[in-house]
Formats: structure tokens, sequence, C-alpha cells
């Protein structure tokens, strides 16, 4: 025995260094647990002393297993008695004279045998033949590569394995009685082992396949390198060879398999049967796949379902359910669920499941099976649940059953039902019988026999309604009413009709009358007439129900008809036609509705006006126009939101040609509406409009329309008005150029017109008005012509210039205004530059914040007034530095200074503060930035449930003072710290005592210092536990 | 307080639910027949056929509905949803609608009812099952993650972004006649058993397919995202609505373009149609047909098959146990 260890243990080096495979030396308490694993009695007994013979030689791989698969083989021997064990890996031990000895070779993971020896070829396969056995564990298939004669005996050549020793995989038994299966109890299991993808050689031919992978399992069926092809994939089988056996397992691959106990007595049940101890079934089956669904255990497992369980059985229900195409294949279903139903133990929740499934997919014949339930108070819901949906008459009749049957609360549930389904056959009778009885029953009758319809249900109705009272009648005429719709509906308007009148008395509730009514006029045969009717009809609940019923008739004849009943109509219901006209919109209503304008009553005045939007036309653009006039508040808003919205071309051209004819307000309401509709046509003659306006009011209106249609190119023509003199008020027109001119994208365009117009303008006015539009413009090509103008002689040319470059949107002037405001004679000028290039200092440049704010620092010498100075002090935290803090500092001690150089420090400081924050923590330290990052959906985490001492800190670059700290986990809403402790320090060492404590309580944990902390240091520390939850902070916002 | 109660009164104009889905039917359709105007919430119903019972009931007693569908009255989704409608961006051929990912979880064990809580009445209409605490000592809130009550994010959103997307389509009275590629993702555990991933195709008559989905399936995330016959695109959502370039967001629509019904106060616009009679910004049929849209993929889902609608008859075409699926079975004594 040794000998042979240590023979493996050469042979195995000698390969090492191809496989990298190190056999570890069996321990002893390994050889123990394969000992106490081990079958203690072998499932047949030896008809005489047997000898198995196990050999190890590896040519190829060597596997780890195999000391251990030979000694659990030669323990198994001993301890049952079934045979004695010699081990081997010498192939001298094939010849003949020393084999015959044996009864049984076991290939034990030997890998690329050749038997280049024919004799020893020979001698095998005698030894086969002859009726002696042969036993393949794992690697045995991994041989005989050019000896195809043994190939095929082994059932076929080894081809990779996908399932790897690292993964569990499921395997199925293909025959759970068979004998050699007995370990397995019949049922698949799962193994973690490596499984061989074989290359069989007419397997399914010649020997019984006795288990094989379940590829149905998922992660068996997904394996890495897995193929198309890989469907049956066999692990052990049985074959008879001329008078001899073979058996073969590939499990034994990994050292547990040796004590595993379901696999010994596999292993040991597979030798007897080669040793010829234990005769077994070999005839080969075809592969049969094992189906998607194993049904019978889905439904034992919704046998014993319960809500808040697992749903995954029931989900694999109704995956079966949706891959179910054939009637057949969901009739297997079906009957599946009837078990669920049949059930002594089936939980309610299974109960109810498979009838929500049955509701869905259940035929006829599931009538009797869901009987039992039906009629049964407990479970009459869910039988119901599935009953209610399936057709048939088998349904009916065993609803029909439970109708006379039931009482109390599962009757109703019935009536409702039969209901739902409209049987009109024997329940109506039945049904019509309850009216008169006990309430609820009573409700729920009338209502299945409305949803029942036909004429006995609704005689039997009709009938009831005399002498019920209250709730009762109400349901009553309301079913009736339901029926009567259901006929329209139909097309059966005469029918619908007479019933409908037959609500619409006066001693019926006030809601059933309306009902009534509205019905009357839609299944009417001349539903405008019944409309007018209702019109006329003294009686305002008639008269309403027919306005309302105005949109439901085609055809503009309903409206011009109704429309000739305004006048007759009390205010109130004017006001309501009126909308309803307006909603409608035939525009041949327009004209009643003008006369509406003048009606005495203001509220249909208005609504007069509101309705014109959609029946008006260019006819009602003036009164409009007059209206909106004249009027004032909401009647005023109104008008006009008409005018601006009236439809059409015409409209517009009359709103155009009106504004040269009318006068004052009108006119000027004309104007508007150009701008409202945006009616670029209108241009010219709001040009003429602006050129003699002499109204204040229309100048302003008529500059905003133009702003609003002209396009640039319109440009030479406004500029021309400008220059020429014709325009009522120069600065409107200024901003009319500005305006116009910036629609223009490029900007350079925008400045072309005027700067073309500028070397022909004389008179100085026009030149300073150009010189401002210029200014609004900003564009850098209009720089040298105001730099020009600068040195103009003209003092108001001059200071117009400074102003427009004061004012200039870009630091293009920014040094001309420096110039200006040191060296120009007027005390004013120097200022108006001076404020331009404080402001102009801060606009964002190629500059550093330092030479940014030595500007300033210059703007703050030349400044003669304080004014100026605090406008510097004002400037400096947006360029927030160090040098705009000591410029800013330099201030605090000067008297007039004092307020602002102030809060300039401290707002500089704040800035300065927020950009050097640096956060860290005790976990996690390189996702800390994510709480200061603006963003709520990232966040810092400890990765690890909560425990005292985590902590997050912030250096806030320099000492600050802070008032509070928020900590946002909004996004993980339950990873607010249990416990907290604040400590701040100023060189981030020595903390001292905390400044704040508490605890958190929600998703937001906002922490006020009692007082406000001058430091610069900052650490939170997490003080509570928590089995599950994360500390978290998605944001985290210091308070200063 | 029971709402047979409050309607007995007797001297209310008007009424504002605020149910769990699976109640929305029974209450609506009462409401309605006691002559109440409504201010429901979507979305509309729990099923098809409910929703259209409340139509039928609030069309009976001349009614006027507010749906709570309030993103109509916000100024971006109207503008966004105008634009579409007045052809800005051409002809429209895709619909991309994105509503929240995810729903509960969690397993909720079996409790005592609350003394507070009347179990029975709350559960109505759905199937019964033991009480378990929602919501801490609550019911509220998370019933839309179990399907007896509700659908999920699905149906829970349907009335916002499929409602926006149907606007602007000019779909507000009409719906889908083709519902495919419809995959739901369930949950196998916990209490909650809503779809937490979802993805359906709605086709409509004209052509238009509207793809809606959670949103972490859609290239625009939540909202609608409307697709023109150039590849022009208009998209919206509760934070603003973007578009394929910058100038289309500058139109600005005039008197003869085609508008829409305009409300900036939803619940003002209930109250002043209560008092006009005029239709509100979501009627009842909007509203149907809003959730309609999605509960058709809810079916196509549990079905999982293809489906062909009749948008007019309100029926799938050749398939009659796809038809089982546009009502539910009520408990004992409900019926609608």
């Amino acid at each position: 025995m040794e000998n042979c260890f240590k023979l493996i243990t050469a042979a195995v080096i000698s390969l090492m260094i191809l496989n990298t495979a190190t056999f570890a030396e069996i321990t002893p308490e390994e050889i123990a647990k394969i000992t106490s694993a081990a079958p203690s009695k072998a499932p047949a007994k030896p008809k005489t002393a047997r000898k198995l013979l196990v050999f190890n030689l590896c040519e190829g791989f060597a596997h780890s297993s195999i000391p251990y698969v030979a000694k659990a083989l030669e323990i198994m021997g001993e301890k049952t008695g079934a045979y004695t064990t010699v081990i081997s890996d010498k192939m001298e031990v094939f010849r003949p004279e020393y084999l015959r000895q044996f009864d049984a070779v076991c290939f034990n993971s030997t890998t690329r045998l050749s038997f280049k020896d024919p004799a020893l070829r020979k001698s095998l396969m005698d030894f086969i033949k002859g009726g002696k056995g042969i036993v393949g564990i794992h690697g045995a298939t991994d041989n005989f590569y050019t000896w195809p004669e043994a190939a095929e005996m082994m059932g076929g050549t080894f081809d990779g394995h996908p399932w790897g020793g690292g993964g569990t995989w499921a395997v199925q038994i293909e025959d759970p009685t068979h004998p050699l299966m007995a370990s397995f109890k019949g049922k698949g299991f799962k193994v973690n082992d490596e499984i061989y993808r074989t290359k069989t050689i007419n397997l399914r031919d010649n020997a019984r396949v006795l288990m094989g992978l379940d590829l149905t399992d998922q992660t068996t069926g997904s394996a890495n390198g897995i193929k198309p092809s890989d469907v049956d994939i066999a692990i052990s089988w049985v074959k008879n060879y001329g008078k001899g056996r073979m058996f073969y397992c590939s499990l034994g691959h990994n050292h547990h398999l040796t004590w595993t106990p379901s696999v010994l007595e596999h292993y040991l049940a597979g030798i007897q049967f080669a040793m010829g101890d234990f005769p077994v079934d070999v005839t080969p089956l075809p592969f049969k796949a094992k189906p998607k669904y194993d049904i019978t255990a889905l439904v034992d497992d919704i046998i014993h379902y319960d809500y808040g369980q697992s749903r995954k059985s029931l989900m694999a229900m109704n995956e079966a359910i949706r891959d179910a195409k054939t009637a057949q294949d969901r009739l297997g279903l079906e009957k599946a669920l009837w078990k669920v139903l049949s059930a002594d133990n089936a939980t309610m929740a299974g109960k109810m499941f498979a009838c929500r499934k049955l509701r869905e997919i259940g035929t006829e014949q599931s009538a009797v099976p869901l009987a039992g339930l039906l009629l049964d108070p407990k479970t009459s819901d869910m039988a119901r649940y599935a009953l209610e949906s399936i057709e048939g008459k088998a349904v009916d009749t065993v609803l029909i059953m439970a109708l006379k049957q039931l009482d109390g609360d599962a009757k109703i549930g019935v009536i409702n039902t039969i209901g739902r389904r409209g049987d009109q056959g024997e329940p109506v009778m039945v049904l019509a019988g309850l009216v008169n009885g006990q309430k609820e029953m009573a409700d729920a009758a009338v209502t299945a026999l409305g949803k029942i319809g036909g004429p006995v249900a609704l005689s039997a109705l009709l009938k009831a309604k005399d002498s019920a009272k209250g709730d009762l009648k109400n349901a009553i005429l309301d079913t009736c009413l339901i029926c009567a719709d259901d006929m329209a509906k139909k097309g059966h308007n005469k029918q619908a009709n007479r019933l409908y009148q037959l609500f619409a008395s006066t001693d019926n509730p006030i809601n059933i009358r309306k009902a009534a009514l509205r019905g009357m006029i839609m299944s009417s045969e001349d539903s405008q007439a019944e409309i007018i009717k209702g019109l006329r009809a003294d009686d305002e609940v008639l008269q309403l129900i027919a306005i309302s019923m105005l949109n439901t008739v085609d055809g503009s004849q309903v409206a011009i008809a109704a429309a000739n009943e305004l006048q007759r109509l009390s205010p109130p219901m004017k006001v309501k036609l009126l909308s309803a006209l307006g909603e409608r919109g035939d525009q041949a209503v327009g004209l009643v509705v003008m006369e509406a304008l003048k009606d005495a009553d203001k509220a249909v005045q208005v609504a007069a006006i509101m309705a014109l939007v959609n029946v008006g036309g260019p006819n009602t653009v003036i009164p409009l126009a007059k209206r909106a006039a004249t009027s004032s508040g909401d009647e005023q808003k109104v008008a006009r939101n008409t005018l601006y919205r009236l439809k059409g071309k015409a409209v517009d051209d009359v709103i155009t040609e009106s504004i040269m004819s009318t006068q004052g307000d009108v006119k000027a309401e004309l104007i508007k509406s150009v701008n409202n509709r945006n009616i670029s046509d209108a241009v010219l003659v709001l040009l003429i409009v602006a050129s003699d306006a002499t109204d204040n009011n229309i100048s302003r209106e008529v500059h905003s329309a133009i702003q609003k249609v002209a396009n640039p190119e319109m440009l030479p023509a406004l500029i021309s008005l400008l220059i020429q003199g014709k325009v009522s008020s120069r600065s409107d027109m200024e901003k009319t150029i500005v305006a116009v001119s910036k629609k223009e994208n490029d900007s350079d365009r925008q400045v072309a017109p005027i700067l073309a117009a500028l070397p022909k303008v004389d008179n100085q006015n026009d030149k300073v008005s150009l010189l401002m539009v210029l200014g609004k413009l900003g564009n850098n090509n209009a720089l040298p012509v105001l730099r020009a103008a600068l040195k103009d002689s003209d003092p108001i040319t001059k200071t117009s210039v400074i102003r427009a470059l004061a004012g200039w949107p870009n630091a293009g002037p920014m040094e001309d205004l420096f110039l200006v405001a040191k060296n120009d004679s007027s005390a004013n000028n120097q200022i108006v530059a001076l404020r331009g290039y404080i402001k102009m200092a801060t606009y964002p440049s190629e500059r550093s914040s330092a030479e940014s704010v030595e500007k300033l620092s210059q703007a703050m010498a030349l400044a003669n007034r304080s004014e100026e100075k605090r406008a510097v002090l004002a400037a400096l935290p947006s360029l927030a530095s160090k040098e705009a803090l000591a410029l800013a500092e330099k201030s605090l001690s000067v008297t007039s200074l004092q307020s602002e150089a102030k809060l300039a420090v401290e707002k500089i400081k704040k800035i300065i503060a927020g950009s050097k924050i640096k956060v860290s923590a005790s976990l996690n330290n390189n996702n800390a930035n994510l709480a200061i990052d603006g963003k709520m959906e990232t966040r810092w985490d400890t990765g690890t449930p909560m425990k005292p001492g985590m902590w997050f800190q912030v250096d806030l670059g320099f000492a600050n003072t802070v008032n509070s700290m928020t900590l946002d986990a909004k996004g993980s809403a339950m990873d607010y710290p249990q416990g907290y402790k604040v400590y701040a320090s100023n060189d981030g060492e020595n903390w001292g005592d905390p400044i704040a404590a508490g605890k958190g309580e929600s998703a937001v944990l906002k922490i006020d210092f009692k007082q406000p902390v001058n430091s610069r240091f900052f650490k939170i520390e997490q003080t509570g536990s928590s089995d599950d939850k994360y500390w978290s902070i998605h944001e985290m916002t210091i308070g200063f | 307080m029971d709402y047979r109660d409050l309607i007995a009164r007797g001297d209310m104009d008007a009424v504002m639910h605020a149910l769990p889905d699976h109640w929305h039917g029974i209450v609506s359709v009462a409401c309605a027949r006691a002559g109440l105007d409504i201010h429901g919430q979507k979305p509309l119903a729990r099923t098809i056929k409910g929703g259209r019972a409340i139509c039928d009931a609030v069309k009976r007693y001349g009614r006027i509905w507010q749906t709570g569908s309030w993103q109509r009255s916000v100024g971006h989704f109207h503008y966004a949803a105008e634009l579409v409608h007045a052809g800005v961006i051409g002809k429209i051929k895709y619909v991309e609608v994105g509503l929240p990912d995810g729903g509960g979880s969690g397993v909720l064990p079996v409790t005592p009812v609350p003394e507070r809580l009347n179990y029975n009445m709350w559960l109505g209409p759905a199937p019964w099952r033991d009480h378990v605490a929602l919501n801490g000592d609550t019911v509220h809130w998370n019933w839309r993650w179990v399907m007896d009550y509700s659908g999920g994010q699905l149906t829970d959103w349907a009335g916002h972004h499929i409602d926006i997307a149907h606007w602007g389509l000019g779909f507000d009275k009409t719906g889908p006649v083709a519902v495919t590629e419809a995959k739901g993702v369930y949950p196998t555990e916990g209490t909650y058993d809503v779809p937490t991933a979802y993805r359906f195709k709605n086709t409509y008559a004209n052509g238009v397919e509207m793809v809606v989905a959670n949103a972490s399936q859609q290239p625009h995330g939540m909202g609608a995202c409307w697709y023109g016959e150039n590849g022009q695109w208009i998209h919206v959502n509760r934070g603003g609505h973007s578009a394929s370039s910058p100038d289309i967001l500058k139109t600005r629509l005039g008197p003869n373009d085609k508008r829409l019904y305009k409300s900036t106060d939803h619940h003002q616009n209930f109250l002043d149609c209560v008092k006009t009679r005029k239709e509100t910004i979501t009627p009842v049929e909007t509203a149907h047909r809003s959730i309609s849209a999605g509960l058709l993929g809810e079916i196509a889902m549990q079905t999982g098959r293809d489906l062909k609608w009749d948008p007019v008859n309100e029926t799938f075409i050749g398939d009659p146990e796809a038809n089982r699926y546009l009502s539910r079975p009520m408990r004992t004594p409900w019926a609608l």
C-alpha cells in the first residue's frame, strides 16, 4: 500500500510541471471522515469473495482526488465485505495472468491511457467481454483516444467541463426508482464538483444513463463556456459489454465527495453491479429533457404558500401559464390548480392564488372543482374571483345552485357575480323575488338585474319601483337608467326614450329626473327640438340640461336655434348658454352673441365677450377694441384676451387696417393686439404711427409693438426715422432700435446698421442717441467710434459716451474709463467712469484674482469720495482671495468705510472657506468628497453598519465662525447617525470637549451649536450602533 | 366615517376623494349618482371597466369631473404639450414615457388591526388577506405596492406622464390599437408584488408608437418625450422642459395655432367649472384614457403576449382571456 502511494506521488511530481497539480497528504481526520461516511452494508451480498483492482496511472492530468477515491473504495470494500482491494499504477497489472484474479478494474481518474501494447489491449477486452467488470470514476473517460473500441466501451471521451469544480450544479435523476440511485432517494440534488461534458459514443444506444445535469437550473444552465448543444450531459451510466458490465460515474473531482455518503453508496452499488453481484436494468433509454417546470412540485409549494413568503413558485406557475400555448397544455395547468383547491392542507393564500390563476385561464371544466369553495361562505369570495370571468353554462349552473343554497353575505356575492355575468336565464326570476326582501340582498339584486338588463329584468325592476322606498327606490331608478343607457348604446333609441320619459316626471328625485331628461334629449329622434323645448320650458332645471346637452348634437343648426332663444332666458341662464355656445364654437352664432354685448346685465356681456373667442370673427374686432378701451378690471382683461385669441388672418387684417382710422384708446388697444398677436405685416403701419404719435400712451404701445413684430431688416428704416426727427419720443425710439437690433443673433451684425448711419449724422442729438444705442449693444466693433467721440468738443456728447462706456457689458473700455476717471475735468464724468471701471474689474477675465484686486486697489486710490470707496469694498467679495481680504481689511480702520469693510471681510472669508473645505472620514475616506459635491444623488457612507467611533471631519482651511452643520441623508433615509458628538479644533489634533451632541431622528439632521464656534477643524463622531444601517451623508452644509 | 353617510347628508355640491386605487370606482360612481361634482385622484380606477363605469355615471348624471393630473395646470407642461399639439416639431412618430423605478420592499408581518381602523372596510372590494402594517401604524401610502390595491409606480404615474404625452398627441379620447413587447420584473420576495421594472409599447391608430418604461430604461429618464418626423424632440418633466434645439422652445404660439386648454390652478379650475358647468382641464374620459394606456401595458405584462385593442369598444381583439383582466371580481358585498 505505502509503495503504491509513493509511486503515485512520484508519477505526479514528474507531471507537476505540466499540470501544477499537487497531492495533499490524506490526513487521519479525512480517513476517519471517509470511514464514517462509507456505507456499513453493501446493497448486494457478494456471490463469492470479490477482488477489485484500483488503477491510478495518469499519462495526462493527475487529479488530486485520486488517492482519496482509492482510499474510499478500499475502505468501503473492507467495511461492507463486498470486495478486497489492490491499488496499482503499473501497466503490467493488465497482463492476463495477473488480471484474471480480479472481478473488476476501476479506472480511478486515469488520464490519457493509450494501452500501446496490443497484448494488454486484448487482455482488457477479454477481461470484460468474458464476464468481468469495469468501473470508471471521474477522469476515466479521459482515456483511449487512440483506441476506439475501448473509448466506446467507456461510453465516450472527455470533452471539457464548463461546470467547474468551484461551482455547485443541479443534478437530475433519470429514473428515481433505479436501484443504483437508491442512495439519492429518488430526488435531484445539487453537488459541488466538476462535471464532464462527454463526447459520447453510442451512449444512449448501449447504456442506461442514471443521472445527468439539470440544465433547467439557472446556474447550471448558464455556466461559463456552455454551448447550445449542451443538452444531454450524462453523469452516471451502466451497460452490459460482452458477457461483462461497465459502470461509470463522473463525480469525484473534489475530495469531499469521498465523505459524501450518497456518492459512496452510489459507487459501491455500481461496483457490485460491475462485479456481477447486483443485477440491474441496463435497458438504454432515450434522453428526455426535463420539463421546464415541475408542476407537481409547484402545486405542492402553492398549497403551502402564505402571504409574505417567497413567491418564486407562484411566479414559476405564472410563467408556466404564459408558456402554455396550446389549449391542452393550459388544461393541464388548470387541472393542476384544482389540486390546490381540493388539498385539505392548502392555505387560504394558496387557494386564493389558484383562484386568481383560474380566473385567467380557467375553462368551464373548473366550475365543479370551484363549486365546493363557492358553497363554503369562508371561501365563496375566492371561488367567485375565478368563476366570474369564466364563460359557459356550467359556471352559470354552479352559480344558480349557490344562489339557491347560500344565504347572507355569500349569497350577496353570488348575486353580484351573476349580475356581472349577465345571465338572462333562470336567475332573473330568483333575483326579482329578492327585490322585496332583506335590504342588502334587495340592493344587490337590483344592481344585478340592472347589469343583466333585458325585458324580464327590466319589467321586474319597473314593477318593484312603485312599492320601493328611500335608498332602494333610488337604486332601482338608477338601475333603470343604466338599462335605458344600455338600450340607447345598442341603438334602441325609441325604447330608451320611452324609459327616460317614465323617469323624467317631477315626482322623482331631482338627480334621477335630470339624468332622465338628459337621456331623453340624447335618445330623441330630434335632439335639437328637445333642446329647444327645454330652453323654452319655464323650468330652469330643464333649461340647464338643454344647455348642457348642446355639445352632444352635431351641426351648427342646433347652435343657431339655441342662440335664437337667448333673449327669452334669465340673465344667469343667458350666461350659461353663451358659455356653451362659446365652447361649441359655431361661427354662425357670432352675430347673436355680439348682440348680447349690449345686454343690460354685465355678467351677460362678459359671457358674450368670452364666447366670442370661438364664435367671433373680423367684424368683432372693433367692438372688442372699443370694449377694451372703455372698460377696466376683469371685463377689460376678458375683452383683450378675446381680441388676442380671435382666429383667422382676416382678423389680423382688420386690426392692421383699423389702426389708422381709429384714435386714442381704441387705437392703443389695436396696437396692443398687434403686439400680442405678433402681426408682423402691421410693422409699416406701426412705423407711420411712431413717426407722428403725439399721445404718450400710443407712443409707448407702438414702440412696444414694433419691438415685438419688427425684424432686424427694418433697422435702417427705424434709424432714418430717428435721424429725420420723425419720432415723438427719442428715448422710446432708442429702446426700440436696441430691442430690434438684439433680435439679430450675430453681435457684429447688430451694430452694423448704426455704425453705417453714424458718419452721416450731423445733428448732435441724433448722434448722442446712436452712441447711446451702441453703448447698450456693447459690441466691441463700436469701441473705436465711441473712443473717438470721447474727444468730442461737445460736453453733452462726451458725457453720453462716458455713460455708454460705463455701461458696457464687457471690460473692453476699462482702461479708457480709468483715464477718464483720472484726467477728466468734470468731477461727474470722473465718478461715472470710475464706477464703470470698478464694475468691470470684477468681470470675468484672464487676469489673476490678485491682478484684479490690484485694479480695484488703484480705483481705491483714485476715489475721492467714500461712495466709490464703498463700491470698491462691495466689489471685493466677487474676487474673494487673500489679496481681496487684505485690501478690505485695510479699510476696517477708516470710520466712514468701517461697516462696508467689515461686511466685505466676512463675505470674503466665507467664500474662501467654502472653496477650501477639505473633508475626511474614518471609513471610505476616498469618497468623503461626495458629501460636499453639491449633488444629492451622490453620498459618502461607512460601507458597514454604524458603530461608535466612526467619524467625519471638516477642515475649513482657516478658522471661521460656524453656527450649525446639516447632514442630509435623504437619498438613504434611514442612514442618519444613531448618535453623534461634534468636536472643534484649531490644529486638527487637540479636540477638547464636544461642542454639540445628540441623536439623529430623521434623514436630515441639522446640528445647531449653542453659540457660534470659531474654529478651523470640525469633527462629527458617530456614537450609536445599528445592525443593518450604514451612516450616509449625501450632502453636508456648514452654517456660517 | 363611511362615505355613504357623507353622501347621505345631502348638503354637499362637490367632493374631493383621496382613496387607495381599488376604491376609486365604487366611491366615484356613488358620488356621481348622488349628484356630486367630483375631484378624483389619478389613476382613475384600478381596472379599465371600473374606469368606464365612472365615465358612464359621470355622463349619466351630468357631473363635473376633475382628475388629480395636476401637471396639466403647470405652465411648462402646458407649453411643451401645446408645442407638440400645434405641430412645432412636425408629425409625431414616437413618444417615450419614463415613470419612476422600483417600489416597496420587505416582508411585513401580519399584525392586529389597529383599533381606529375599519380594516374590512378599507379592504372593501379587494380580496381578503390578513392585516399587515403597511406604513407604521397606518395603511397609507404603501398600499400602492400591492397589486390588489394598485399597480405600483406604473399605474401611480401613468396619470401624470402618459396623461401629458396623450395631451400633446390629442389622444384624450382614444387609446392604442396594440400593446406589444411588454416585460415586467415582479419581485419574488417580500410583501409587495408590483413590478419594479416595466416596459411596453403602445401603438395608436395613426401609427404613433409610445414606449412606456421605468425611468432607468428611458434615454430621457422621467417624463414625456415626443419625437417628430424630422428627428426633433421635446421633453418635459417636473424639473422643466428641453428640446432638440433651443429655438423650438422660443416658439410663441399665436391665435391661429392649435391651442390647448389653459389652467394655471388645478383646484381652482375644478371650482370654476363647478360654477360654470364647463369641462375641466382633465375630464373623466381623459383620465380614463390616460390610465387605460398604462393598464393595457400591465395586462400585456401579465398575460405575456402581444395584444390588439379596440379603443372604441374597449375590448381586446381575438383574445377572450385577456378580456378577463378588464375587471376584477369584488369581495362581498361590493359591486360596481
